[in-house]
């Protein structure tokens, strides 16, 4: 028999041969053999790695626990995480920052629990929070602002906040009618579809909780869903991020006339990004609602990293680069404000 | 016509209606994933991780080998305990109370939502676990996610072994061959395309699974690594990736792009929608070529 009807025997074998393998042996020898496989790969992997580090920077260890860091939580705040974490593994090779979502909650309790480095929050812990995980330490890396917008047929006008207060409840524009210009008619309320922070803070503000918001208003999905709806409904109102409503067409940002609880009117042409910045920074509701004055929410808010007690040198130095004047562009690409803008 | 054909025309047009349906929905929802998802699918999207593009999305290399290893391994773990048990339910054990309390709470894990397993995978796996897992890992989600299918494959592999013929397995045994021969050689040959089809259905469990891995494995923008560093805290002073390290996995990453619409193009949740689509089916295409010699009857 020459050799190459051996070889094609061989092959024919492989696959005319009927004999059956058990399952169980097949999956458990499959098992071992990715197993060992990934283990080998990975041990050389390893030992390369580790050497290679060894050689490029011998200053720094080569330790999984001093080059990573895994960040979780606010949604709002995910966003710039990754713009930052990008920015940051650039200027610092090897270094590998891995961001989450989840939401602010989740933020507070995994960094509390540990099971993250960074927790990530669109608002200060509460105290029931703080009570149940004393080590957490709030660093605050940027603000934010809601803002109540109206579509392009109607001027802007100082909206009463307890009008838009029923009118948000009872799912009824026309709830609205003090300081509305002549002619104009408000058709279509708009609110968010999903859960957000953003939503959160406009209803505290208004003074109702997120679920009291009547479910027949029409709900359009994250900041840039709602601005796309008042955009395209001329008599329309809405709220969003101010950094979305900065600049955008077809639409105007309305004052805010509190004269029912605070008794401050807000004028339109007043809110601007310094007086949002003002009021973040001072906590100075002349211009702008903040969360911090006379007990009453705001409709401003911090946007905060949280560690588990004093951050490593690895966080801290992240954290730095997060509140550094470097960082402020990729706050303005989601539409915040740095924490260098304002503190 | 007489009633009885016309009851015989009406549940025969009922039932092809029922199959045009079924038929158009299924057409209607890939059509309009691909379509949808025609804007960002590119050779590019598929082989780049998230961490190699500026800015958000951009590339689902990271998610696909994360749903990749998730519903490979958690397949692989969750098939030789669910073939096991099924064998010991329906070979070894006296029927009897304690087999069907045992195949009722089967029924039950099989039912579990799958949040309650995520949740129970974060505070075990995760934080008690901490030091062997690593935390959010591809570890846990793979356990997490064996504990999910694990009824799905165990089912349709009891299933599987109740088809097979009793006179082949007394054949077998008037032929002299002991009970594990028996099982080894018949039973599970036999057996092998419904145990198949369980596997198959696990993978896609696995692969479609999302609020399970995002609880246990978190979320990664990068690709998984292969190698070992020291790291305090953990089992023997080190961290083995990319099993101790975070995965990532395709249906979080549909979701991200409804997460942040100001962030990431729609399209590009459609384009990692239609990736899972085919590598579900890659998986099983594959599956079944690998395990269909074996098969008999």
């Amino acid at each position: 028999m020459n050799i190459g009807t051996r070889i094609n025997d061989m092959f024919k074998g492989m696959w005319e041969d009927t004999r059956a393998v058990s399952p169980i042996v097949a999956t458990l020898v499959l098992v071992v053999v990715a197993i060992t496989g990934a283990a080998a790969v990975g041990t050389i992997m390893g030992t390369f790695s580790s050497d290679v580090s060894e050689q490029s920077n011998t200053g720094e260890l080569a330790s999984a626990s001093s080059t990573e860091i895994l960040i979780a939580g606010s949604t709002t705040v995910q966003p710039v995480s990754e713009l930052l974490a990008e920015a940051y593994m650039d200027e610092h090779q090897g270094v590998k920052i891995t961001v989450q979502g989840g939401g602010s909650g989740a933020g507070v309790s995994s960094a509390g629990m540990g099971i993250v480095d960074i927790g990530a929050a669109s608002r200060d812990p509460k105290d029931a929070e703080l009570g149940k995980y004393p080590k957490i330490k709030t660093h605050q890396i940027g603000g934010s602002a809601v803002v109540v917008i109206a579509g392009k047929d109607i001027t802007a006008f100082n909206i009463d906040r307890e009008e838009l207060k029923t009118a948000y409840q009872d799912g009824d524009p026309d709830k609205i009618t003090t300081n509305l210009p002549a002619n104009a008619s408000i058709g279509t309320l708009y609110q968010r579809a999903e859960a957000s922070g953003t939503e959160e803070t406009f209803a505290k503000w208004l003074g109702l909780t997120e679920d009291k918001i009547n479910s027949s208003i029409e709900g359009a999905t994250g900041n840039a869903g709602v601005l796309a709806a008042v955009q395209g409904a001329g008599d329309s109102i809405g709220f969003v991020d101010y950094g979305f409503a900065d600049g955008a067409s077809d639409i105007v940002i309305l004052g805010i006339s509190d004269t029912g609880r605070s008794g401050k009117e807000y004028k339109a042409a007043d809110v601007t990004k310094k007086n949002i910045k003002t009021a973040l920074k001072k906590n100075d509701d002349g211009k702008y609602p903040t969360g911090k004055v006379d007990g009453v929410d705001g409709l401003t808010r911090p946007l905060n990293y949280m560690t588990n007690g004093d951050p490593s040198s690895m966080e801290q130095a992240f954290i730095t680069f997060a509140q550094s004047p470097g960082a402020t562009s990729y706050f303005e690409q989601c539409g915040y404000f740095a924490v260098t803008e304002f503190a | 016509m007489n009633k009885r054909t016309l009851e015989g025309h009406t549940f025969k047009a009922i039932s092809y209606l029922a199959a045009a349906i079924t038929l158009l929905a299924l057409i209607g929802i890939l059509g309009r994933i691909t379509l949808e998802a025609l804007p960002s699918l590119s050779l590019y999207f598929i082989i780049t991780p998230e961490s190699k593009v500026p800015g958000l999305g951009g590339g689902i290399a990271n998610a696909i080998a994360g749903t990749l290893l998730l519903s490979l391994l958690s397949t692989a773990l969750a098939t030789p305990l669910a073939v096991g048990t099924a064998i010991y339910l329906k070979r070894y054990a006296k029927p009897g109370t304690l087999v069907r309390t045992f195949g009722f709470l089967l029924d039950v894990l099989a039912g579990t939502p799958s949040i309650v397993l995520g949740i129970f995978g974060l505070l075990f796996l995760v934080y008690y676990l901490k030091f062997v897992t690593g935390g959010f890992s591809l570890i846990a989600g793979t356990i997490a996610l064996t504990i999910l299918i694990l009824p799905v494959i165990e089912r349709a592999a009891e299933g599987a072994i109740d088809t097979v013929p009793a006179e082949l397995e007394e054949a077998s045994y008037a032929l002299g061959a002991t009970k594990w021969g028996t099982v080894r050689r018949i039973t599970l040959p036999f057996a092998l395309t419904g145990i198949l089809t369980g596997m198959v259905l696990g993978i896609g469990r696995a692969a479609e699974e999302s609020a399970v891995v995002i609880l246990t494995a978190g979320y990664t923008q990068f690709l998984p690594e292969f190698k070992v560093l020291p790291r305090e805290g953990f089992l023997f002073g080190m961290k083995i990736y990319p099993f101790q390290d975070l995965a990532a996995a395709l249906p979080i990453t549909v979701y991200r792009s409804f997460e942040f619409p100001h962030l990431i193009p729609a399209s590009n949740g459609f384009a990692a929608a239609f990736v899972l689509i085919v590598v579900v089916m890659l998986i099983n295409a594959a599956t079944r070529m690998l395990l269909w010699r074996s098969r008999i009857g």
